[in-house]
């Protein structure tokens, strides 16, 4: 059987979403659900990307600020700002937690052949956390890759920073 | 195939902890009823299902364990130490097996031979006799027992010679099931009364397996004043049925002097009809025999089920209590009618669910009576354990983590703790050293007072080995009390010699920090000579928490009401100007904690502050909040993984309102505080 051909042409869904003046885009298989924004607790003596915690049906559930996190301009909250909960693999654990976006875009079908490359030098940012780039009429939205945006090292070291700059 | 064979593995377990229980209780106490009939049996399930779920080896193992019991159980055999240990061995290593059921691991194949040499050793031994436990192997049979009724009609003199008849009665209900009617129709008003005179008499059905003679025995010493009639009814439990149990209600309703021909005509009539019904019930297969009654009380179910129960039933708690606010604000009666009843139900069902988690401590008494004998052994070292309370209830998550802790603490003791025989003879302590573990509810916690008699804490060697390991300067000034507590600090073992046992450079400051993560409290008392009794306090559940709750800008904090010891007003600004970060409070000089300034609340920052004085391990620290709301008990979350690293935070519990509360640990705020201190007074002296 000719799997390889067929994979290529098999059509994946990608939810897409705006963080700050950038579209990205993320598998809907690692998309749990969309929430409004609410107000959020913030845990003191955390990095300013993590902005805290809400309460989901009775779970607590932590809220991440990826604009913060790629260093993208931090737009005023307006009612289409969301919380994408996202199912993420840390340390071989599942996790759920929140993502903000400034607004959620679409559902794009797309087959593994429409996603480009990530350019390996010159881009704006690091190509580790993306999956690759589909070109969409004038513009690119980048595929991101959940798993890496939200693993553990960079916590780490985001929080590393943070507490010696306290000291 | 899978499932069966994880629940052949989980009843195998148990048959062997069950095993093992027996056991060891048949070494304590020899003569103990029907022990060997359960251990038989038990073995004799074990080997049935083994076999049928191809663990062979276990099977073999067993069969033979099994023979030697039934050889036991006819008599033909006696229990002895060697016995007792070779069984032991023998349960340990069936346990091994469960995970090597083909012998791969070359340990297990050799021990397997060298076990099954000693119980052959064992079977063709037989011509010991010791009758000392004979009556330990008789095992009570359901036929024999018998329904007395004994008409007990003491003389008006018998308080003249000392005897109280109600111990008489009391000593019929330790030969089996009773039923006593007293008969009080001639006692005469109290002017007549005589204090002297014994006017009650009493009709008394007694189910017992005893003969005759031995009712007899219990009147022995009245049979002369007292008028003593015993009359056999029918050859079962007559008590068991409710007709009789009617019956014989009536003739006592009615004052009626019993007689004996005519129960005896009504028992036989009886018995036919039941003889009757449950010819009936057999043939049409509806009979229900006791042994599945007793099944069906208990059901084995998976703890993730029920922690998966546990927390939809505090998301319940918390949706519910969004439904009272609500329902209090709204206009409509019925809304508040019905969300009153739901917060009835909701609270129940919260008690019950809580309930499902709560464990016995006696599932891990067995393991620390196992370490207690095993070790008793190899030190040579006579130990009586003494358990109190071991049916009180603990979270089963809590008990799980407690093991590992106490089989610690009761190591430590059985090895530094006991002096050796001769040293307690020359002490004039009793030889045999005692070991207890008492458990007891305390408000909402739970105690656990491990005790010994041996030999204490030695508070001058226990300094002197401070100072070498640079645990205290030479010059510092300990109370007793503080000295024993430094053996919870890490890496501080006074062991001499390191054994086998303990003394492993591990030591009791691991017990601490286990014990410190189950939120509960380590205390050492120690006498010199006499013995050392370790406290263990533990909060009842780990899911739930009292608290204070607090604000602090627009976030709302809980601290642990275990640690709160007052609040007070203060305005913000004498916070700001403060002298040296400390605040006096009751002619006290305590530091504070500027909570708003160290969590970056710089905004809108209110006139007054309350300061909450929190205190851990003798240190005391005020947190500065913007409002005390009040007490609250917090069903506990976790932040998750991605907080790992946020220790000041322990957890978060949800409100009401369905907006999240923190939970701030006050033991880790201090800790960070004092670091924060002590690095900022480097930097000022490097400065300078």
């Amino acid at each position: 059987m000719d799997n390889t051909y067929n994979s290529n042409q098999l059509k994946r869904s990608y939810l897409s979403f705006q963080l700050g003046d950038e579209i990205f885009a993320a598998d809907v298989s690692k998309v749990l659900e969309i929430l409004e924004l609410r107000p959020i607790t913030k845990v003191p003596k955390t990095p300013a990307f993590m902005r805290g915690v809400i309460n989901l049906r009775g779970s607590v559930l932590p809220v991440l600020d990826t604009r913060i996190k790629f260093g993208l301009t931090v737009k005023e909250d307006t009612v289409d700002t969301c919380i994408i909960v996202l199912l993420v693999e840390l340390d071989g654990d599942m996790i759920t937690l929140g993502a903000l976006a400034d607004s959620v875009e679409e559902v794009l079908e797309l087959t593994d052949d429409e996603i480009e490359l990530p350019p390996s030098i010159g881009s704006k940012f690091n190509p580790d956390y993306l999956k690759g780039m589909y070109r969409n009429e004038d513009h690119f939205i980048m595929i991101l890759d959940v798993d890496k945006v939200f693993n553990a090292g960079e916590l780490i070291s985001s929080q590393a920073t943070i507490s010696t700059v306290h000291a | 195939m899978k499932t069966f064979e994880s629940t052949y593995l989980n009843e195998a377990g148990e048959l062997l902890a069950e095993i093992e229980e027996i056991l060891l209780n048949l070494e304590q106490q020899p003569s103990s009823e029907n022990a060997i009939e359960r251990i038989f049996r038990a073995m004799h399930t074990l080997k049935g299902n083994s076999s049928m779920f191809g663990f062979v080896h276990v099977g073999e193992l067993t069969h033979e364990l099994e023979n030697i019991f039934d050889d036991i159980r006819q008599e033909k055999k006696s229990v002895n130490a060697e016995l007792l240990n070779i069984t032991l061995s023998s349960i340990d290593h069936l346990r091994a097996l469960l995970n090597d059921r083909s012998l791969i691991n070359p340990v297990n194949a050799e021990r397997h031979e060298t076990l099954k040499k000693c119980i052959f050793g064992l079977r063709e031994n037989k011509c010991e006799h010791i009758k000392s436990i004979k009556h330990g192997v008789v095992p009570p049979k359901e036929s024999t027992l018998a329904t007395w009724y004994i008409l007990f009609r003491p003389g008006t003199e018998i308080f003249k010679n000392g005897t109280n008849p109600l111990l008489l009665i009391d000593e019929l209900f330790t030969l089996g099931e009773t039923h006593v009617t007293a008969h009080r129709a001639d006692i005469p008003d109290l002017e007549e009364l005589d204090v002297h005179t014994c006017y009650t008499w009493w009709d008394i059905y007694l189910v017992t397996q005893e003969t005759e003679q031995s009712i007899r025995d219990v009147f022995m010493f009245v049979d002369d004043i007292c008028k003593i009639e015993i009359y056999k009814v029918a050859d079962e439990n007559l008590l068991g049925y409710k007709e009789f149990v009617e019956k014989i209600a009536d003739i006592e309703a009615g004052e009626q002097v019993v007689d004996i021909g005519e129960l005896q005509k009504y028992v036989n009539e009886l018995l036919q009809i039941i003889r009757d019904n449950q010819y009936q019930e057999i043939r049409s297969g509806i009979v229900f025999t006791e042994k599945e009654v007793a099944h069906s009380a208990s059901i084995r179910v998976d703890a993730d089920k029920i922690d998966k129960l546990i927390s939809l039933v505090s998301e319940l708690v918390t949706s519910q209590a969004g439904l009272s606010l609500m329902a209090e604000s709204s206009p409509d009666a019925h809304l508040l009618n019905l969300s009153e009843e739901i917060e009835k139900i909701t609270r129940q069902l919260r008690d019950v669910t809580h309930e499902i988690c709560l464990v016995p401590l006696d599932s891990i008494i067995i393991r620390l009576r196992r370490l207690v004998r095993d070790l008793s052994n190899e030190l040579q070292k006579e130990v009586q354990f003494i358990t109190e309370g071991a049916d009180t209830e603990l979270d089963m998550n809590m008990i799980h983590k407690l093991a590992d802790p106490l089989m610690h603490i009761f190591r430590n003791a059985m090895d530094h703790g006991f002096e050796s025989v001769d040293e307690r003879k020359k002490m004039r302590k009793p030889e045999k050293c005692t070991l207890s573990l008492r458990a007891f509810y305390s408000g909402t916690n739970v105690v656990v007072e491990v005790r010994d008699d041996g030999k204490g804490i030695d508070t001058v060697s226990v300094r002197q080995k401070a100072i070498e390991k640079g645990l205290i300067q030479g010059e510092d000034n300990l109370s007793a009390k503080e000295i024993q507590n430094l053996i919870l600090l890490p890496g501080f073992s006074t062991a001499v010699m390191v054994t086998d046992v303990s003394g492993r450079g591990v030591g009791l400051d691991v017990v601490q920090k286990k014990i410190t993560e189950l939120r509960g409290q380590l205390q050492i008392e120690s006498e010199k000579g006499k013995g050392t009794t370790i406290t263990i306090r533990l909060p009842l559940t780990l899911s739930m928490l009292d608290g204070l709750l607090v604000k602090v800008g627009e976030t709302h904090f809980v601290i642990p009401l275990g640690s709160v010891e007052k609040c007070y007003e203060m305005k913000y600004t004498e916070l700001d100007t403060a002298f040296n970060n400390a605040v006096r409070l009751d002619n006290r000089l305590i530091p504070f904690v500027h909570l708003r300034r160290e969590f970056d609340f710089i905004e809108d920052v209110p006139d007054y502050a309350q300061i909450v004085l929190v205190a851990f391990e003798g240190k005391a620290a005020g947190l500065s909040v913007d409002q005390v709301i009040g007490e609250y008990q917090a069903v506990l979350k976790p932040l998750g993984k991605m907080y790992n690293g946020i220790d000041i935070v322990s957890g978060a519990s949800i409100l009401g309102n369905g907006s999240i509360a923190l939970v701030l640990d006050p033991a880790k705020i201090i800790q960070y505080f004092d670091e924060k201190i002590q690095k900022n007074r480097l930097k000022t002296e490097l400065v300078e």
